[in-house]
């Protein structure tokens, strides 16, 4: 059962892997977004202001991105865990 | 009935044939032979279809019509429904969505009481499915009755008891099977007509995102028929609704995880073959959900963009009126009458009939399963043969499609704002927790997960409907995401305290066991 506890751990630690920066991320862009309202007004990326370039487009495909990725290794883990669990 | 406006032959085509469909599907559904057919389609549904069908359930009437209309109200400060409302599935992919399918029972309660095998917190954990669902369909119901009340030209009461009536059927007739067949031709229904709303100002019009914001950013005006003045620069800018960070950050978290707690969303994942596929599941959910995020607070803004210029962009006198007085819930079906003429509000007035339908009947199946599954079955007869069960689970499904009625009389005097921020405030402190805690701390205690689930419960409802009474430091937009961090604490200090008293008595037997189901490999 101590390997048990050593598999749950390690996911774990894989899923704050990306959830903290993630969370942090969003967290920091908002901030930078309302405590720096007025700097970032008058910022453009493509003609769009920055703040609307963050948080109404750029979040979407970012996120699709790095969880696509973490949803492909996060399977790999069980798949290796399923083949370890088999061979014993 | 305001003039000039004519309920749409292609809304009335389309919601003929939806209902059609609905009625074949869930009559070739209606043979459920056990409970897990009932309530979670034999536990075989595709990634594909439960995604589209998990959508369709999270995209409510709300979401159809009020984040655009949110947008069009509120500018850049309303997009922040959309957003928080797609990152909360992040929460449930990263810690909810593979370990609940792998333990593989019917419902959240079923969970909190196998997991620490205590009827006291399955029972509090139907009362918070159910106080969650009932104060999330008021607000469906409402919508329904004032909307499509409107748009169908109905009597607010005629239309409640319509719908109603055609949910509880179909829902109760073809259970989790025919419900998701069903929504997930309404969520492209649904998904197409927000496309075409977004597709033709940007493609034909050529109406640009940037465009449209640089043009409002400039404008200093007075609206047409309030004659308030806009001020473009405040509009587009960060703080023009949300004043403050407290705020901000409350709405956001609240937002965050409190999707990750909605029970009819959760017993979704329960239907997935396995726990890769629920992962699997959760990414196709963003796809869907984050296109429909981009376009509709673009659409809010190219509604906000035409209401501005009225006259010289020729909107008909009565769509401004609608504009006017109703932006918020109205901003889609101008946009589609304004851009496609009655075609494309036809396809809009059946989007958000879909919309409703298909969140409605998500509601109904997670209250079913409370009622059915944890208390009838669970509580009062765990010897009750399968058959019965799945009686007991139609039965359910009547019972709760039908309070949908009374239910959406009494939404109309009630504040809806507070009802929809009570269900995301216990979802997000009560349900999130427990189960994040209860997958990955094994020394979780019964006592714990009782003072979770109070805490979240009891603290949503002081945060809320005490609000007035509260210091100003300690009131929230949505006080979610502040009394989860309590519900946290109580789950840690009840737990500890427990453990510290019993020692390892004060962990259930089985925890190792629960521990190697939820994150050991999966034996199909």
């Amino acid at each position: 059962m101590d390997e048990m506890d050593k598999i749950r751990k390690r996911q774990l630690a894989f899923a704050l892997k990306f959830g903290i920066p993630y969370v942090g991320g969003v967290i920091l862009m908002y901030l930078v977004v309302y405590l720096g309202k007025d700097w970032i007004v008058n910022q453009k990326i493509f003609s769009l202001p920055l703040h609307y370039f963050l948080v109404a487009v750029l979040i979407y495909p970012l996120t699709w991105i790095v969880f696509g990725y973490y949803v492909k290794k996060a399977n790999q883990m069980d798949d290796e865990l399923k083949q370890e669990q088999g061979g014993k | 009935m305001e003039t000039g406006y004519q309920v749409p032959t292609t809304a009335l085509v389309l919601i003929g044939l939806m209902l059609l469909f609905t009625a074949i599907t869930s009559w070739l559904f209606r043979s459920q032979k056990t409970s897990a057919d009932y309530y979670l389609a034999g536990r075989k549904v595709n990634s594909f279809i439960n995604a589209s069908a998990i959508s369709s359930d999270y995209l409510s009437a709300a979401s159809f019509l009020g984040v655009a209309g949110i947008a069009f109200l509120k500018g850049f400060d309303g997009i922040i429904f959309a957003f928080g409302f797609f990152v909360g599935y992040i929460a449930l992919l990263l810690f909810l969505a593979s370990p609940l399918r792998k333990f593989g029972k019917y419902t959240v309660p079923d969970f909190v009481s196998e997991r620490f095998h205590s009827k006291l917190a399955r029972v509090i954990s139907v009362i918070g499915v159910l106080f969650i669902s009932f104060f999330y369909m008021a607000p469906q119901m409402l919508g329904a009755g004032k909307v499509m009340g409107l748009l169908l030209n109905m009597e607010y009461k005629t239309a409640i008891v319509v719908i109603a009536l055609v949910i509880t059927g179909y829902v109760s007739i073809g259970g989790m099977k025919g419900t998701t067949i069903n929504q997930l031709v309404q969520f492209w229904i649904l998904f197409g007509a927000m496309f075409l709303l977004a597709f033709i100002p940007f493609v034909i019009k050529g109406y640009t995102y940037t465009d449209v914001i640089n043009f409002l950013h400039s404008l200093q005006a007075q609206e047409p028929v309030t004659g308030k003045t806009f001020v473009g620069a405040n509009y587009t800018a960060p703080g023009y609704w949300l004043t403050n960070l407290k705020d901000t950050f409350s709405l956001l978290l609240a937002l965050m995880f409190g999707t990750a707690g909605l029970p009819h969303i959760l017993v979704r994942f329960y239907t997935a073959p396995d726990g890769k596929a629920a992962r699997k599941t959760v990414i196709y959910v963003l796809l869907l959900i984050g296109t429909f995020y981009i376009l509709s607070p673009y659409v809010g803004h190219v509604v906000r963009y035409v209401f501005m210029q009225a006259d010289s962009l020729g909107l008909p006198k009565h769509l401004t009126v609608w504009l006017a007085k109703n932006g918020k819930n109205l901003a889609v079906p101008v946009a589609g009458s304004y851009f496609g003429g009655q075609i494309l509000l036809g396809i809009v007035v059946a989007g958000a009939f879909a919309a409703i339908l298909s969140t409605v009947a998500g509601l109904i199946i997670a209250c079913a399963g409370a009622i059915g599954h944890d208390l009838v079955v669970n509580i009062l007869n765990p010897n009750l043969p399968e058959q019965s069960r799945v009686k007991i689970a139609r039965i359910s499904s009547i019972v709760v499609g039908l309070l949908g009625i009374p239910l959406g009389f009494a939404a109309e005097n009630l504040q809806i704002a507070v009802l929809v921020g009570l269900a995301f405030a216990i979802a997000a402190s009560t349900f999130f927790p427990v189960l994040v805690m209860g997958i990955w701390w094994p020394k979780m205690t019964k006592s714990g997960a009782i003072a979770g689930l109070l805490t979240g419960i009891c603290g949503s409802f002081i945060m809320i409907l005490g609000k007035s009474y509260l210091p100003q430091m300690l009131q929230f937009k949505n006080p979610g995401g502040f009394v989860m961090i309590f519900t946290f604490l109580a789950i840690i200090l009840f737990s500890k305290l427990e453990y510290a008293q019993k020692g390892e008595d004060a962990l259930p037997a089985d925890t190792q066991k629960i521990m190697a189901i939820l994150h050991g490999p999966e034996h199909n």
